[in-house]
């Protein structure tokens, strides 16, 4: 009983605070700040405290919650449960899902202070959390389902927050057309897989036990159709236009769900259909290779961005083109730990951005945004610290998931892959640096308004996190014993490398990556070189695939919508119609000049008629003779 | 009394007593709003009443007609229901939501007739009745394109009438059709549903009376490619119409073909379901891409409208269970979100005087309540989660895909179909800046939240208990489809 309602206070509470706000929101018209910032921090955070509570009892005592809340749809085979189900893997998901979003829940307060929609933004940012605890709790995909659904709709919200502007509802619309996009892959997957095996039940459990009784081409369109919806939601070539368009939101949205949380959701989905994908190899490979292309073609449009934010978007889409990587080459559990750093990192990244853009008045330009060492000191070390991490140096946490994720790319033998990752890795560390040595290193001076402590205070621990969560995944070759991946215990295919070359891959690896930020050094530290950049070249305007997609789906489209509108339906349909009814009037017409009313006329006809009459009366006569 | 006669004839004795009358506006409105929820109230009994494991219920029976074989047999099963609820929830709410409007008292009388015979159309068991009800529906809304419509209102209202005058005719002649050939067969006539569908037809009279049946049917709904007064009629007619004809007539339509056509001509529509799917799903996506080239609001969700009826088209032809709930769930859901989409446009349009997409903007600025109640409405007309609609789309998508991959995937993309028109729709009438017609955007009054605040709740609990109203329906449903055949008590 307890443990059904840890899972539901930890489902409900966000959801609880979201209504309420919503409802003071609608209601009233004058609400104090401190009112909403209460709410939603008690909501996130009573969740963060539960979810902390379920992954310790997960990690240590192996528990499985369950828990069981209504019966949501049953007909025939169909039999949907409203139920939660937190093994270890749900159990991992909340365990970052749930503290960062509670650290940037306090993050906001102090980034939206004053702003006048706080309330909107408070209700939406709960609802988001809801929504994601329900993907990843779910014990059934259509809940997962809808959870996917859910969050893809708070997003939207939230990306089109700022909807004075038209052009940032239409950043909105474009994601959740995209996303959706993706569901529909994603629904199709889970219709066949419930015509297949729907009759044993369709909780995951039951999914993976029946699974061998589905045919492997089925089951190869099963698992590309799920991955399509990963795509959409992971932001991956080709559905990931999107993403940078995305950041039209505010930056703790851009932070949290557009870096931590939501967009890693295709990771969780393929992580937990790994039964699936354990038995379609090809669809597997062919994830690598998709997130491999991403990673490298993020990477290479980020070094030529210069909106702060636009970096980091880019920088999130690679990032999570290496968890695919890893994914396709199923190593679930090197995919899913850098997916936990990375949330940290990352919403490190993003509120350092976000910071940054508050002292400096709203500046996002990095060209604009230089000298700023001695006026954000914090924010310096902050945004330092996510960048070695992220850049993968050694002992940050980065370093550790990324390695493994190296080292398993390495021991697949699909070493083109791998190059792949080595070069969008180096390319990390180009843009990233380039990034910080333009803003940070430099000899002009910005003035700064000073940050509030809200702001920081997340951003401490965060950094605490960025540096330390490797420890909890430390590899055998580092006296660690993958805590992780005991905990996780997915079908993982074992490393198959000896420690030798592991460590002569990550010394590779490091030495590299030092190059690369040593040239990037001289390249923009100190110097103007950024500003000689051209903005005409195909890097810069993102090899043009916006207008490309412009041009192919939307354009083609609204021609063929006026097409069929007015020639097809106007023209032919309705004008035939038109002509068919108008004959019917021509012909009463033609008729009206018989019908002339004059007698003499009317004389004539009887004498006609009469003729007739007695034609036939002599024929039938003759014949009946 | 039977439950069911009352709900039926209150409103059109009420009518009636009205048109002879003809006090001032005030006083009829107020009779209007208390008619239709004395129609609520008794719905509301008839609801709870319902016996969720039986599907026939409250049969009414008298001989009428003797000769003739014409009964007066009334009843209401699952899927029935649920048209019957939501006339009796939408009916009042549009005169509490028009309240300050629309000052003819005409309007409102012609709207009580219509309620009767929708009410009548959907109860009627026996086929004669069902015909007369079906004309007492279409005759009030005929007088009121004529009367209060907007921009020639005269030349849509007679191409309207021409089209479902056309349809009607031939449905008449079949419903003749099969009453002769039940006197050939069994030596007396009979218009009744439970006699009708046992008669013996060859294959082409069958098609035939299908033809006629289906003709009717498929304008009123419209189906491709008898759509073509719809976008005219709907941008032209008054806001109680538009809300009539989409949530209610519309799925009339298509509750009729699963009523009568399934019940009397079963192996025949087991034999054209292919072509009808086919049908259902090109006009899917037809008329979706259609409503995107609309810059009229009301055509837009004509289009909008439409598209989703060819969807409830393709799961009542799907011929099972996941598709028939879906299919009945959606014409409750659809009729919720297009009845409340369609009041609001009538309340915008009071306010800024225009219908034209590119007119409109920035309202979400001055009016937070209508924008958060219209994207809400719009959404859920695209079918997102802990809505009605996602549900019931979700039903007909299993439904398609046990049937045949293929239209599963095409069925599939009713969730991409209406994000075309309808993002870019809420962006440019709710964001941006003000327009000239918006700037003195009062927000929502107290009367029109009245109205709209129980539709988004029903639209949000059928969307999140969905099993709770679902259990009505189930029985009617698997007793369908276990038999292939759907019978009447």
């Amino acid at each position: 009983m307890k443990e059904e309602m840890t899972l539901n206070l930890l489902l409900l509470c966000p959801l609880i605070s979201a209504s309420f706000i919503f409802l003071l929101n609608i209601v009233f018209k004058n609400i104090r700040q401190s009112i909403y910032s209460f709410l939603a921090l008690a909501g996130s955070g009573t969740s963060a405290i539960l979810a902390l509570y379920v992954s310790y009892e997960s990690y240590f005592n192996h528990k499985i919650f369950n828990s069981l809340l209504f019966t949501w749809l049953d007909i025939g085979d169909f039999n949907i449960n409203i139920a939660l189900k937190a093994d270890a893997l749900g159990a991992f998901m909340v365990l970052f899902v749930a503290p960062v979003s509670f650290l940037i829940h306090v993050y906001a307060v102090a980034y939206m202070d004053g702003d006048k929609s706080y309330g909107r933004f408070f209700a939406y940012f709960n609802l988001f959390i809801f929504f994601m605890f329900m993907l990843v709790l779910g014990s059934n995909p259509i809940i997962m389902f809808l959870g996917w659904e859910g969050v893809g709709l708070t997003s939207y919200a939230l990306i089109s927050f700022y909807f004075h502007d038209i052009q940032n509802t239409y950043a909105g619309n474009k994601a959740f057309i995209l996303n959706r996009i993706g569901d529909f892959g994603f629904l199709s997957a889970l219709m066949i897989l419930f015509v297949e095996v729907g009759s044993y039940g369709f909780s995951f459990t039951d999914i993976f036990l029946h699974i061998n009784n589905i045919n492997p081409s089925t089951l190869d369109l099963i698992a590309i159709l799920l991955f399509v919806g990963a795509m959409g939601k992971s932001a991956q070539i080709p559905l990931y236009v999107w993403l940078p368009d995305a950041m039209a939101g505010p930056t703790p949205v851009s932070a949290l769900i557009h870096a931590a949380t939501m967009v890693t959701a295709g990771v969780y989905m393929v992580a937990r259909f790994a039964p699936i994908y354990n038995m379609s190899l090809d669809v597997s490979l062919f994830i690598s290779y998709i997130g491999a292309i991403s990673a490298l073609f993020a990477a290479v449009i980020a070094s030529r961005q210069y909106d702060i934010k636009k970096i980091l978007a880019y920088s999130t889409m690679s990032q999570l083109g290496f968890m695919f990587m890893a994914l396709g080459i199923h190593a679930y559990t090197s995919a899913l730990f850098h997916m936990f750093t990375h949330a940290f990192f990352k919403a490190l990244l993003f509120m350092s951005a976000g910071a940054i853009i508050v002292a400096f008045s709203h500046k996002q330009d990095i060209r604009e945004l230089r000298g700023l060492r001695y006026s954000a000191p914090v924010i310096f070390i902050m945004m330092l610290t996510a960048t070695i991490t992220i850049s993968a140096i050694p002992p940050f946490s980065a370093f550790i998931s990324k390695d493994s994720i190296m080292s398993f790319l390495f021991a697949s033998g699909h070493y083109d892959i791998f190059i792949l990752a080595f070069i969008a890795s180096l390319f990390t560390a180009y843009y990233m640096f380039r990034m910080i040595f333009v803003m940070f290193f430099s000899n002009y001076f910005l003035e700064a308004k000073k940050s509030s402590w809200f702001m920081l205070y997340p951003m401490i621990i965060l950094s605490l996190f960025s540096i330390f969560a490797g420890l909890l995944n430390l590899p055998e070759l580092f006296t660690g014993n993958l805590n992780i991946s005991t905990w996780l215990n997915l079908e993982d295919k074992p490393l198959e490398i000896s420690h030798t070359v592991e460590i002569i891959l990550m010394l590779i690896n490091t030495i590299a990556i030092l190059a690369v930020i040593f040239y990037t050094y001289k390249k923009y530290a100190y110097t103007d070189k950024i500003l000689d950049e051209s903005e005409v070249n195909i890097i810069a305007n993102k090899f043009y695939i916006d207008e490309i997609y412009d041009y192919v789906f939307v354009k083609s489209l609204k021609h063929f919508a006026v097409y069929i509108d007015t020639k097809i339906s106007y023209k032919l349909i309705d004008r035939s119609i038109n002509i068919l009814a108008l004959s019917y009037a021509k012909a009463g017409r033609l008729f009206s000049y018989i019908e002339n009313g004059n007698i003499r006329f009317y004389a004539l006809y009887m004498l006609v008629g009469l003729m007739f009459g007695f034609v036939y009366l002599y024929v039938l006569l003759r014949l009946s003779l | 009394m039977n439950i069911l006669s009352l709900i039926v004839f209150l409103p059109i004795i009420s009518a009636i007593f009205l048109f002879f009358i003809r006090k001032n506006v005030a006083l009829v409105k107020i009779v209007y709003i208390l008619v239709t929820l004395a129609v609520l109230y008794l719905c509301v009994i008839l609801y709870i009443d319902f016996d969720p494991n039986d599907s026939m219920q409250f049969i009414v029976m008298h001989q009428w007609i003797v000769e003739y074989g014409i009964n007066y047999h009334l009843g209401v099963d699952g899927v029935s229901l649920g048209i019957v609820m939501m006339n009796a929830i939408i009916m009042p709410l549009i005169a509490i939501g028009l309240y300050k409007r629309r000052d003819n008292s005409g309007y409102w009388i012609n709207l009580l007739f219509v309620q009767g015979g929708v009410m009548g159309a959907v109860l009627s068991l026996d086929l004669m009745l069902f015909y007369l009800f079906w004309e007492l529906m279409l005759l009030p809304i005929f007088f009121m394109l004529g009367l209060f419509g907007y921009a020639r209102s005269n030349y849509i209202a007679m191409k309207f009438n021409l089209y479902t005058i056309f349809g009607s005719l031939l449905m008449l002649i079949a419903i003749l059709y099969i009453a002769v050939i039940h006197k050939e067969e069994f030596g007396f006539y009979s218009f009744d549903l439970n006699n009708l569908k046992n008669i013996k037809l060859s294959s082409l009279e069958s098609i035939l009376a299908f033809s006629g049946f289906m003709l009717a049917f498929g304008i009123k709904i419209p189906i491709f490619p008898f759509h073509t007064w719809l976008s005219d009629t709907y941008r032209s007619a008054p806001t109680g119409i538009v809300i009539v004809m989409s949530a209610l007539m519309a799925k009339l339509g298509v509750y009729s073909i699963w009523r009568f056509l399934f019940t009397l001509f079963n192996e025949t529509s087991h034999m054209l379901a292919p072509y009808f799917i086919g049908i259902g799903l090109f006009g899917l996506i037809y008329f979706g891409i259609s409503a995107m080239n609309q810059s009229h609001l009301k055509r837009m969700f004509a289009f909008s409208s439409a598209s989703h009826l060819s969807l409830i088209v393709v799961g009542f032809f799907i011929y099972d269970i996941y598709g028939l709930i879906g299919s009945s769930y959606l014409i409750v859901a659809h009729a919720l979100s297009s009845a409340a989409l369609f009041l609001m446009v009538g309340i915008m349009f009071e306010r800024t005087g225009t219908y034209s997409i590119n007119e409109l903007g920035g309202i979400a600025l001055v009016a937070p309540r209508f924008a958060l109640f219209f994207a809400f409405f719009a959404l859920s007309i695209v079918g997102i989660p802990s809505t009605a609609g996602f549900v019931a789309e979700l039903l007909i998508i299993v439904g398609a895909f046990k049937y045949n991959i293929y239209v599963g995937f095409i069925s599939a993309i009713t969730i991409l179909i209406a994000m075309l028109f309808m993002f870019k729709m809420i962006s440019k009438v709710l964001y941006g800046q003000l327009s000239p017609h918006t700037k003195e955007f009062t927000d929502l009054r107290l009367h029109e939240l009245l109205a709209l605040i129980p539709l988004a709740l029903l639209i949000l609990a059928m969307g999140i208990f969905p099993n709770y109203f679902i259990k009505k329906i189930k029985p009617t449903a698997s007793f369908c489809s276990v038999e292939g055949q759907c019978y009447v008590k």
